[in-house]
């Protein structure tokens, strides 16, 4: 059997299956081991070209396909679990371990996924990886928040199921030759706008992929259950779920202009809601909001160098995201705080965590020399470039001109907020009294090693953009991406945004609270609706009922008869006689579509 | 050997008639079991070999003359693809679970009425078979008689865990006999009006009367229609169509647990089966849909099958009454799918009898566990059993999966199926319907999972995994619903011939 | 640093760093403003992005309305983090 035959994601699987053999050591050598493995795997198939067909239901299953963004995810997903690995060795946590290979094994799949039915498959699979996560984080409202966040994704998977089902039949009615091919809709976006039952099957998909992406109105799943996970859980769960989604987007939706509106969202949500966060881990998922948002901008524009920013994005993004919730969640670990409010003055002797987190919070906000800067300016670069074809063209492109000017504003609010307040709180401002050391070695290690990538990837970014999905452009943008203006136009911008908010600091106090997000609906206002309305409704209704059924002649007699213990204990024998009724009805509906249908 | 193989058709109705009334007068305890096991491991035999026969012929169909009368005088037995799938589905249902009945029925029906349990129980079977198998409409009626009667008894033979068991079958008894009553007058309605009781010798000799009614002299038309009505309504209930689903639940809940998996498993399967073949053979399907709009009626009832039993299962506290729920709304997806007459449509159906039969049956075997090792399938008896029962439990969840239709289990290859056939017809609210039943599916299998994996019990009982004879028809049953999901090779081509078949003898 | 803030036992690495920052800021705003800026979208007359210390302008601007809106939103929004807990 050689290497190409063997499904990347199997590798991952196996070792969901093989972990709990071991023990101590040996199992975190073997945890270690195998995502270095698979990333080997990984590109033993993309060298190959890997193609491999099983055939299901008379058509062909394609679980092994390159698709020109999988280098990118395979390789990113492979290196996140071996950083997340080894960030929780300390910690024995064998469940979240094994599920956290399931999920990213999910994930891995997706990312080779030539098909419609093996991309889904894989992607319940992530739901459930990711739903134990979170369920093992053991935090207070882990069960609750695990539930929500399971039912949300389950509902997402039905839209996405359902959206499958619908446009492989359409598939099959046209004749197609391959009707589950999971590749880009470039043949139904001419009629993308329109949205109606012929098309319903490529929504469906769509809105089942925004579900996982966080985009609104279902972002607020991302803060609600993130923060619940273990301190390595929340770190695994920030990487898979939102970029397997910008992946299946950026394979399936690239150029959808919708996405462009929905990303502007997320990238100003992200920041509006972070600042006013608290707890320093949902202030993350609020920034993971707003750049997964940038990332649906860049898939949404649609040009080559805009997915190769999207996609370099979500390769960065994974690193400094990790990076960012590993050093917050070693501060979480050591002092056991996670309100901003209660931290403070950690400087003095967590130095190692500070400089990772400040390495993490300049990369989120794409300072030069980050992997930030260099992937993220891809995107806005693509802007620029696009609205001027369009402008040449005489097309309307002024949505482009406000998305570049809001994408710049998200950018200046995210160093605020994600870089300055977060460092500013946890390690300066007033003296917490906390004396808590770095964390063990191994945390460190995870850090520092994804310290390094950011900064290396900000110093070499040819490093990444040759295994982008568009090499050429990519190569193209790599003379100019530090260009004196570039690197001056982001000083400019995050420094003094980060004027801005220590001018603002005064009313910036930390309180603990949070701010309610459209979950309201269905976490207060659904359940208050159902208790306080409908169901004293209902019972008044169950008491009329019952009130009309005693006025009825004989069911009195008839229980009068029984006495009473054996009319408890042999059941309600009216309950024959409902059946018999409708029994008689039902003849009647017969007879009358029957007889009187056809005479119509 | 050639003797017995030219006979299959009869031989496999009459070998459990037969060897279940020497059953019932036999004295020798714990040989009941014996007698039955062998018995139906023979008709699973037979009914594969008739199932490949039947393949192999060019005209799918093999005939058989009860003493070489010629119909339609006599009995003629007609199996086709479709109901030697059937045949199938209901000897192989039968066989796993008399395998495992031994233990499971032993420990709660007396010592002293095992014999007599086992002859009712392969008098079911013969029933059952038996109305899968007649080409006579009269000869079904009588079939349906003796598989509903067993039935009744079986259902009461829970009383000794639980005396609603007794309710539930004077229900049942109640309402079983007004459902086969109607349909007999609906077979009298036609027998005045075409003097046959053959199907399709009825079926050729409506023709003439189906085109005079058009015409100023029609023959008959009330009498043919009213004898319709009768036919449909009855059963309707005994497939526990949506409304007049009344009597299943309670019936599965308070049954014996193998009754219980046997009943879920095949009894409907077989109502659903007769009542396709009314449809497609006795009435035509062009008549019956394009004139009569039977369609418009069962559409709407399975719908509503689906969504209210499906809400309702959602609101069961005993493990059991749920999957009927559940179960009633299953009914819902294959008269659905036989409703919406193209080729998907009945596909779905057809597999879906099938499926639903293997999935439900490993539940109720699963649940028959629970019923022997912790004594109750209420919620809160499965509270922590994953850890205590896990194989048994693992089976039951798997299971769940198939309800809800996850991808590679078996339930999803007949969604779909299903949503491929509405959307084909264009029925897009249909479709709509299947998805939100799926969603409501689960939430009902969710709140059983939860229960069993996340539950605390308070009392700390020590349940050991159960005995082989037990565990290993469940994993048979759930495993073989989930291969059916992963390679559907064999119910998709065993489906499509059945529908094929049926589609081409439309008048 | 206008705003300089009470921390107690300021030592003299905090004031170094306070002081870094704020010529951090000078230099950018004297380079900015030696730099020459392309306008992104000429195409449309948009050129106020090319004017001189446009950026830094931009981004405290940005800063500021940014955290308005977040400030003016929680006030609304705001609840005790024990909120849905309570049920």
């Amino acid at each position: 059997m050689q290497m190409t035959d063997l499904p990347p994601a199997a590798v991952l699987f196996a070792g969901a299956l093989l972990l709990p053999l071991f023990k101590g050591k040996w199992r975190f050598a073997v945890a270690l081991a195998l995502p270095l493995l698979a990333l080997a795997d990984s590109w033993a198939v993309i060298t190959e070209g890997g193609a491999s067909f099983i055939p299901f239901m008379g058509m062909t299953l394609q679980p092994v396909h390159v698709h020109a963004a999988t280098p990118v995810f395979a390789t990113i997903f492979c290196i996140m679990l071996a950083g997340g690995v080894l960030f929780s060795m300390n910690d024995d946590r064998r469940v979240e371990l094994t599920a956290a290979f399931v999920y990213a094994g999910g994930a891995l799949g997706v990312a080779f996924a030539g098909d419609l039915v093996t991309m889904f498959v894989f992607w319940e699979v992530m739901t459930l990886g990711s739903t134990i996560i979170i369920w093992s984080g053991r935090q207070n409202d882990s069960y609750g928040a695990g539930l929500r966040y399971f039912g949300m994704h389950a509902l997402g998977g039905v839209a996405l199921l359902m959206g499958i089902i619908i446009v492989v039949t359409q598939r099959l009615h046209e004749g197609a030759a391959d009707p589950l091919a999971f590749g880009h809709f470039s043949a139904m976006v001419d009629g993308w706008s329109h949205l109606g039952w012929d098309n319903a099957g490529m929504w469906l998909i769509l809105v089942g992929m925004l579900v996982n992406a966080g985009a609104p109105p279902f972002s607020s799943w991302i803060p609600d259950a993130y923060p619940e996970g273990s301190t390595s859980g929340t770190v695994f769960l920030s990487a898979f779920t939102t970029k397997t989604a910008v992946f299946t987007l950026l394979v399936a939706f690239a150029g959808v202009e919708v996405l462009i509106y929905l990303g502007v969202y997320m990238a100003i949500y992200g920041v509006v809601y972070g600042v006013n966060a608290n707890n320093m881990r949902r202030l993350l998922c609020y920034s993971l909001v707003n750049q997964v948002g940038f990332m649906l901008i860049g898939i949404g524009v649609g040009t080559k160098l805009s997915i190769d920013g999207a996609a370099a994005h979500a390769f960065a993004h994974i690193v400094y995201k990790a990076l960012l919730l590993m050093a917050t969640g070693s501060v979480l670990a050591m002092t056991g705080k996670f309100r901003l409010g209660e931290l403070g003055g950690l400087y003095r002797t967590m130095p190692v965590t500070m400089w990772c987190l400040i390495i993490g919070g300049l990369s989120i906000s794409g300072f030069p020399l980050t992997s930030g800067f260099t992937s993220k300016s891809m995107v806005v670069q693509a802007i620029v470039d696009e609205s001027s074809r369009m402008a040449a063209l005489g097309e309307p492109h002024t949505y482009l001109i406000v998305t570049w000017f809001l994408f710049q504003a998200a950018t200046a609010g995210v160093f605020l907020d994600a870089c300055v307040k977060l460092t500013w709180f946890i390690f300066f401002q007033k003296d917490s009294g906390l004396r808590p050391p770095d964390p063990p070695w191994n945390m460190k290690a995870a850090m520092i090693a994804f310290a390094f990538i950011c900064i290396l990837l900000g110093v070499f970014p040819g490093i990444l953009y040759q295994i982008l999905p568009y090499q050429g452009e990519a190569a193209e943008y790599a003379k100019v991406v530090y260009s004196l203006e570039h690197v001056m136009v982001m000083l400019g911008m995050l420094g003094f945004s980060g004027l801005a908010f220590f001018l603002l600091l005064p009313i910036l106090k930390r309180g603990s609270y949070i701010h309610l997000d459209i979950d309201w609906i269905w976490r207060r206002f659904i359940p208050r609706f159902w208790k306080e309305v409908l169901l004293p409704l209902l019972q008044q209704l169950d008491n009329a009922q019952k009130a009309i059924l005693e006025s009825l002649p004989g069911r009195g007699m008839r229980d009068a008869n029984l006495p009473p213990p054996i009319a408890r204990r042999m059941g309600n024998m009216w309950a024959v006689s409902v059946p018999v009724f409708l029994i008689v009805l039902m003849l009647l509906v017969y007879l009358v579509v029957y007889f009187v249908i056809p005479t119509l | 050997m050639e003797l017995i193989r030219h006979n299959l058709p009869a031989l496999i109705v009459v070998t459990p008639l037969v060897i279940g009334l020497l059953t019932s007068i036999i004295g020798r305890r714990g040989l009941g079991w014996w007698m039955a096991m062998g018995t139906t491991a023979a008709g699973l035999a037979m009914s594969v070999q008739l199932l490949v026969d039947v393949l192999a012929q060019g005209d799918r169909t093999v005939e058989y003359l009860m003493g070489n009368w010629p119909v339609p005088f006599g009995i003629g037995y007609s199996v086709d693809p479709l109901n030697a799938t059937v045949l199938l589905i209901v000897s192989l249902l039968g066989a796993v679970i008399t395998l495992y009945a031994r233990k499971s029925v032993a420990s709660e029906v007396p010592a002293g009425k095992l014999n007599f349990f086992y002859a009712l129980w392969l008098f079911c079977i013969t029933g059952l078979l038996g109305i899968t198998i007649t080409g006579d409409a009269f000869n079904l009626y009588v079939l349906l008689e003796i598989s509903s009667l067993s039935t009744y008894t079986l259902v009461a033979m829970g009383k000794d865990r639980n005396r609603r068991a007794l309710t539930a079958a004077v229900n049942y008894v109640v309402l079983g006999s007004i459902g086969a009553c109607f349909y007999l007058v609906g077979v009298a309605y036609l027998y005045m009006a075409t003097g046959s009781l053959n199907i399709a010798d009825i079926a050729e000799r409506l023709q003439p009367i189906y085109a005079s009614w058009g015409t100023e002299a029609p023959i008959y038309q009330k009498t043919v229609i009213t004898g319709f009505a009768f036919m449909a309504v009855g059963l309707s209930l005994k497939l526990a169509l949506f409304p007049l689903h009344g009597w299943l639940p309670n019936a599965y809940t308070y049954a014996p647990s193998s009754v219980s998996a046997l009943l879920a498993s095949t009894a409907t399967k077989v109502g659903a089966y007769a009542f396709i073949r009314v449809i497609f053979t006795l009435m035509g399907v062009g008549f019956a849909f394009g004139r009569l709009h039977t369609d418009v009626a069962l559409m709407v009832c399975s719908g509503a099958a689906i969504l209210v039993g499906s809400w309702l299962a959602i609101r069961q506290t005993n493990v059991k009454k749920l999957l009927a729920y559940s179960s009633i709304a299953q009914i819902g997806y294959i008269a659905l799918g036989f409703a919406l007459a193209n080729k998907d449509g009945i596909t779905a159906s057809v597999i879906h009898l099938f499926n639903h039969a293997l999935t439900k049956g490993g539940m109720f075997l699963a649940l028959g566990i629970v019923m022997y090792r912790v004594g109750g399938t209420r919620l809160s008896d499965l509270r922590g059993l994953g850890r205590k029962l896990p194989i048994t439990m693992g089976a039951f969840t798997a299971g769940g999966l198939g309800l809800i239709g996850v991808p590679l289990t078996s339930g999803f290859i007949s969604k779909w199926y299903l949503v491929s056939a509405c959307l084909e017809q264009g029925r897009y609210e249909l479709a709509a319907i299947v998805l939100v039943g799926s969603v409501l599916a689960l939430v009902y299998v969710w709140r059983v999972v939860e229960t069993i994996y996340f539950g605390k019990r308070e009392d700390e009982v020590n349940v050991r995994e159960a005995p082989a004879s037990m565990l290993v028809p469940t994993l048979i049953l759930v495993g073989a619903s989930i291969y059916f999901g992963v390679d559907s090779s064999f119910t998709t081509h065993i489906a499509g011939e059945a529908a094929d078949f049926l589609l081409k003898v439309k008048p | 640093m206008s705003d300089e803030p009470k921390t107690p036992g300021t030592s003299n690495r905090v004031l170094i760093a306070w002081l870094v920052g704020a010529a951090v800021l000078v230099a950018i705003v004297a380079v900015d403003y030696t730099v020459h800026h392309h306008a992104h979208f000429a195409a449309d007359g948009i050129d106020v992005d090319a004017m001189p210390e446009f950026f830094p302008v931009f981004g405290l601007v940005c800063g500021f309305v940014l955290v308005l809106i977040s400030k003016t939103l929680s006030i609304a929004l705001k609840r005790k983090d024990t909120f849905y807990a309570d049920d």
